[in-house]
């Protein structure tokens, strides 16, 4: 590679003497203010090299990244709700639950439902809706319930979402 | 008046000489009539309202800026000032000189000033923020529409020094690397907060996005050697030095700005993997248009 392959610089830029200097000094401002075209040249040059290689080795690695998963991820959604934890309030039984979809497909618009079940009836229920739970990832929702989730049979799940 | 190998000013009567030492401890004087800096200041705001615009009306931003971490927010508006800053030292210059520290720094604060306050105008206007009854409102959303608002400012306000003399244009290798980061901010900024980002993350294959970073390098490139070289010959770099100098360094950049607005924004957080990738090539697409066409309009 041409170890000057900068071809921007203006020639009436070039210093008096001409060439590059050898090493030091670059990227400072010349007592005019103006910069140096050799001095810019050097560093511009390497500066090039290391950011090209770089963004070339990033690349690489993320269309390998690509084609991996395309020859290995699964479809469909599993949408999974656990119980984060409950905050009593004036308001109700403040209930976090978390929405995780384990499956390689984005979920929409999941339907979150609640029961709390104690001795076989259904005491309180509460549904929230979250808007996107892609692949591998996970979302917060909060049920309010009227009544105390602790002690009795708290049923979570995920009734329904919409494929992408 | 400007060092030795400085040329005589156009109108030296009309100017008003500013003065700074250098670093080697030399005056540098750069005029500046009083008329050009009211007309900075009207372009700079010209340029926050213009690139800033779409962000200002989209409904996503006004409840997610109050739902950002508080030190991410801090963060962006530092980001926004030193590509203000940046973008004055290496693309705002006048007559083709360099800017030094202490005017890219009043360049950038008058970029940010032109920013916040056409944040503020517009967005008061719009009715989306109301000063007197929710200030943290206020304060979150002019900031978090501060970075692509006070970049538009320095683009417009570097039009200023350039317009003056065509041709003469300083062309160096980081100033390309800082103009594609802030043309990939400005873009990206715009579409980083809908929710359409994340939906059409959602719909797309891995196939879909193998195809679409391929279509993204392959307009970058179009640009990139559409818009040549200015100030110099091309005549030794060939199609893939090109390519990996300037369109693959550009398109890192501008997936690098993605996942950032994106991350600051708070859509990778509980996200996997894939899908913050596939969401970072999603917003790839405005930020590498962005990247590479930020050299055409600046």
């Amino acid at each position: 590679m041409n170890p000057h392959p900068d071809p921007e610089q203006e020639p009436e830029q070039e210093p008096p003497g001409g060439g590059a200097p050898p090493g030091g000094r670059q990227h400072e401002d010349r007592r005019d203010g103006r910069s140096t075209g050799a001095d810019e040249r050097t560093g511009g040059a390497r500066l090039e090299r290391v950011l090209g290689a770089v963004g070339a080795v990033l690349l690489a690695a993320l269309l390998g990244f690509l084609g991996y998963q395309a020859s290995t991820r699964d479809g469909d959604s599993r949408v999974l709700v656990d119980l984060v934890a409950v905050e009593r309030t004036p308001a109700g039984f403040v209930t976090t639950v978390e929405v995780t979809n384990g499956g390689g497909e984005t979920a929409r618009s999941v339907q979150v439902h609640g029961e709390i079940v104690r001795n076989g009836t259904t005491v309180s229920q509460a549904s929230a809706t979250v808007p996107y739970v892609p692949a591998d990832s996970r979302r917060r929702a909060v049920l309010v319930f009227g009544a105390d989730p602790a002690g009795a049979d708290l049923r979570l799940r995920a009734v329904g979402y919409v494929a992408p | 008046m400007r060092g030795p190998r400085g040329r005589a000013p156009v109108h030296p009567g009309r100017y008003r000489v500013l003065e700074h030492v250098d670093h080697d401890g030399s005056t540098v004087a750069r005029e500046m009539p009083k008329r050009e800096v009211l007309r900075g200041l009207g372009r700079a705001f010209a340029g926050a309202v213009l690139f800033a615009l779409p962000l200002f009306m989209t409904m996503e931003i006004w409840f997610l800026s109050t739902a950002v971490p508080r030190w991410r927010l801090g963060l962006m508006a530092v980001l926004a000032v030193v590509l203000a800053v940046g973008l004055a030292r290496y693309v705002g210059f006048v007559d083709g000189l360099r800017t030094g520290w202490k005017d890219a720094a009043v360049d950038a604060g008058v970029a940010v000033l032109a920013g916040v306050v056409a944040a503020a105008v517009v967005l008061g206007a719009l009715a989306v923020v109301h000063p007197w009854q929710s200030w943290q409102l206020w304060v979150s959303v002019v900031l978090l529409e501060a970075l692509p608002a006070t970049v538009g400012a320095s683009f417009a306000r570097s039009q200023l020094g350039a317009a003056d003399q065509p041709g003469r244009r300083e062309s160096s290798y980081r100033r390309e690397v800082f103009l594609m980061s802030a043309g990939a901010v400005v873009l990206a900024a715009n579409i980083a907060p809908t929710e359409e980002v994340v939906l059409i993350a959602a719909r797309m294959t891995v196939v879909h996005a193998i195809v679409l970073v391929a279509l993204q390098l392959t307009l970058m490139h179009a640009f990139v050697y559409g818009v040549g070289f200015k100030g110099g010959s091309a005549s030794h770099t060939g199609f893939a030095a090109v390519f990996v100098r300037y369109t693959v360094v550009g398109y890192v950049i501008a997936l690098t700005v993605s996942a950032y607005l994106l991350w600051t924004l708070g859509r990778y957080d509980g996200t996997g993997f894939t899908a913050a990738v596939m969401e970072m090539i999603v917003l790839g697409l405005p930020a590498s248009i962005g990247a590479a066409a930020a050299r055409l309009v600046v």
